[in-house]
């Protein structure tokens, strides 16, 4: 496992800077009636500051479940963590809750799926984001209020002042992810966690608000882990890319390397599944079939076997061992959790996955970029 | 606000007209003539027919309404000659039984509805939310189970049965409380409580049932909502997250509950005041309506309409205080 880490921690390129966030192994367990989930199943990744990272992944991969561990957010009497999450230096796996607390929303912040249902309806939008700064700073009301203000205007909301006095309902839905993010980032975090920010919002607005969070992260630096399902998001702010399948991560590398020449069928899956304006509906569309396993009966060997194209099933090691995250020796510092062989993965890749159209489309639009 | 509040109130005149045409109706729809119920044994027609006059029972019955309804807000009088009654406003008539001016009768038992209701109101609510309340906030613990045992056995249990449990314990059995007598509580306020104690425990005890669940409810709900969890990223302690977050998100409800309830609990809580032989509003429409005097039952349903018609009211304000997102217009 430590060459592994030692292996993605060369992959970054950039500075020499450590990494903010360092997940190593990360577990997380949920005791049930029916069993005990494994939710997440000995992750690693890092995130330095300035940078961001892409967890992708079905629902039920793990994606929230990991963010909600690194905010320490689950419920201690039903979840089992192990391993080691570092924030910033501080192993925040098993700190007790008045410490969390303080790290959480001033360290740490999370930027919620549907900005509706995560802002409280009956507290005005400012009363939210003043609550948020005075837990972390010592300062009046109405210097909050002011900040509050400062910061609706930052992430482009018009007229701050008197919307700062509005509730939630009276916000568009693009408005009121910017005021989520204002809320989240009023204690200058140095990481953001986001889970599909924009998943809820319409494909204009969803641009919009990447474009803010990149802006800010130039502005403040932070690292930001951006969860989505949504490969356009991925390729559009990612730096690295982390595949997670079945709790357990599949294929991590720089974006280049995952999304344009990925070596984990469950990524070529991911791709294929993505539908172009291109060409026809039907031929264009290619679902993976069957469904995520579920996480208490996890398949055997390989957790993607049951649904792989390429699975080496009998005599094959994939319904019998559990493949381990190992480098591609001909892509430095990319990662990737098969049985199949490098050899043959790559000509997989070229012979059948690239060939197909709106692969190329994506690739040329990100050369483009 | 105040055009919605405007329309609110009337809406509630409407129905307190209708309530009161129906109520009125009733006088006519009962099959026994108010003079032979009024008059003593060996009764002849011809004090059948002085009664008859000095009630007005002949007039037609839309002028009999308007005189009835005149009478509550200007006053009016009775008969005429010998048996000319004056009856300030407001005037609900006179009792068939006694002559007794009704308006006499429901001042000396409103007090005591009014005792009962307050004080059960107050119960109810400090058990009843206090317990659904914590119940959440605990759930799957010893005392979340014990809140939802009681609450169940609380929720089935007649008051008639509990109210004597209460009765035989603390006043025949152990004699720690004297029987309940109303004092009033401009006498003596000690006096006061002690008298409507046991009324207001069983009668809380067991509408807090209620609240009680609905209040472990709503806090499950809210609790589990995504704002909650927002709240908690943002590095809120536990306590506030529970009650600024929450309770607040979860009160709306409960508040609803509240209102309706002591609308009802004024309407007078019959059961209770029988028990505990205390003769409040419930108790005489009771007794009035088996013996046929209309003029109490009106009054008494005129009153209980007016309660919970303006507890209606105060619920819909209130939910609009509570809700930023409820627009009154």
């Amino acid at each position: 496992m430590t060459t592994v880490t030692e292996a993605a921690a060369a992959a970054k390129d950039t500075t020499d800077e450590a990494p903010y966030l360092e997940v190593e192994n990360l577990t997380v367990r949920f005791k049930t009636e029916d069993g005990v989930v494994r939710a997440v199943d000995g992750v690693d990744f890092s995130v330095q500051r300035g940078r961001t990272l892409g967890i992708v992944g079905e629902s039920g991969s793990g994606k929230s479940v990991t963010s909600l561990a690194i905010l320490g957010l689950h419920n201690p009497k039903s979840a089992t963590i192990g391993g080691r999450v570092s924030v910033g230096g501080t192993d925040v796996v098993g700190l007790s809750e008045a410490r969390l607390r303080k790290m959480r929303g001033k360290d740490m912040s999370m930027i919620f799926q549907d900005p509706l249902t995560s802002l409280h309806p009956y507290y005005k939008i400012g009363t939210q984001i003043v609550e948020a700064y005075r837990i972390h700073h010592d300062v009046s009301k109405s210097d909050a209020r002011k900040r509050a203000i400062e910061m609706l205007d930052r992430v482009g909301i018009p007229e701050p002042a008197k919307r700062v006095d509005q509730y939630p309902h009276e916000f568009s839905g693009g408005m009121r992810q910017r005021a989520m993010i204002a809320m989240s980032l009023v204690n200058n975090p140095d990481l953001i966690i986001a889970d599909e920010p924009t998943t809820a919002l319409d494909v204009t607005v969803q641009a919009q608000i990447l474009e803010l969070l990149a802006d800010l992260q130039r502005e403040f630096r932070s690292a930001i882990i951006m969860i989505t399902h949504d490969l356009g998001v991925v390729s559009q702010v990612a730096d690295d890319v982390l595949v997670m399948y079945g709790g357990r991560s599949v294929e991590y590398g720089s974006a280049a390397q995952v999304l344009r020449s990925p070596h984990h069928p469950y990524t070529w899956g991911l791709l294929n599944s993505v539908p172009t304006l291109y060409g026809s509906a039907e031929e264009d569309l290619n679902p993976i079939s069957g469904n995520p396993p579920s996480l208490i009966n996890i398949p055997s060997g390989c957790a993607f076997n049951p649904r792989c194209k390429y699975a080496m099933l009998g005599d094959g090691p994939c319904d019998k061992d559990v493949p381990q995250l190992a480098p591609v020796a001909s892509d430095e510092g990319h990662l990737v959790s098969c049985h199949l062989p490098e050899g043959e993965r790559i000509t997989i890749l070229n012979e059948e996955i690239l060939t197909s159209s709106h692969l190329q489309s994506r690739s040329e639009e990100t050369d483009g970029e | 606000m105040f055009r919605f509040l405007i329309r609110r109130i009337l809406l509630a005149v409407l129905t307190l007209f209708a309530i009161s045409v129906v109520a009125f109706g009733l006088f006519f729809a009962v099959p026994a003539d108010p003079a032979t119920t009024m008059c003593a044994r060996g009764c002849d027609q011809v004090t059948k027919d002085q009664i008859h006059a000095r009630l007005h029972l002949d007039d037609p019955i839309y002028v009999q309404y308007f005189d009835y309804m005149k009478g509550i807000f200007v006053g009016r009088e009775y008969g005429a000659g010998d048996w000319k009654r004056d009856c300030p406003a407001p005037c609900l008539g006179f009792s068939f039984r006694t002559d007794e001016p009704v308006m006499d009768i429901v001042k000396r038992s409103l007090p005591i509805t009014v005792s009962i209701a307050i004080g059960a109101w107050i119960f109810e609510l400090l058990i009843g939310v206090t317990a659904g309340v914590f119940a959440a906030l605990r759930r799957g613990t010893v005392f979340d189970k014990l809140a939802i045992s009681l609450s169940l056995v609380g929720a089935a249990m007649p008051v008639f049965f509990f109210a004597a449990i209460l009765l035989y314990v603390f006043v025949f059995g152990t004699g720690i409380l004297p029987f309940p007598e109303y004092v009033p509580i401009s006498k003596n306020p000690l006096a006061w409580a002690g008298a409507f104690i046991l009324p207001w425990l069983s009668l809380a005890l067991i509408n807090a049932a209620n609240h009680s669940r609905l209040g472990r409810a709503q806090m499950l709900e809210t609790l589990s909502e995504d704002f909650i969890r927002t709240a908690r990223a943002k590095g809120l302690r536990k306590s506030k997250v529970s009650l600024r977050h929450a309770l607040r998100a979860a009160i709306n409800p409960i508040v609803t509950m509240a209102g309706l309830s002591l609308g009802g609990l004024l309407g007078g809580a019959v059961i209770t005041e029988s028990v505990f032989g205390m003769q409040g509003l419930g108790m005489q429409t009771v007794t009035a309506a088996r013996e046929l005097n209309m003029p109490l039952v009106m009054a008494t349903v005129l009153i209980a309409t007016v309660f919970i018609v303006v507890a209606n009211i105060v619920v819909d304000v209130a939910y609009a205080a509570l809700d930023p997102r409820v627009r009154l217009s």
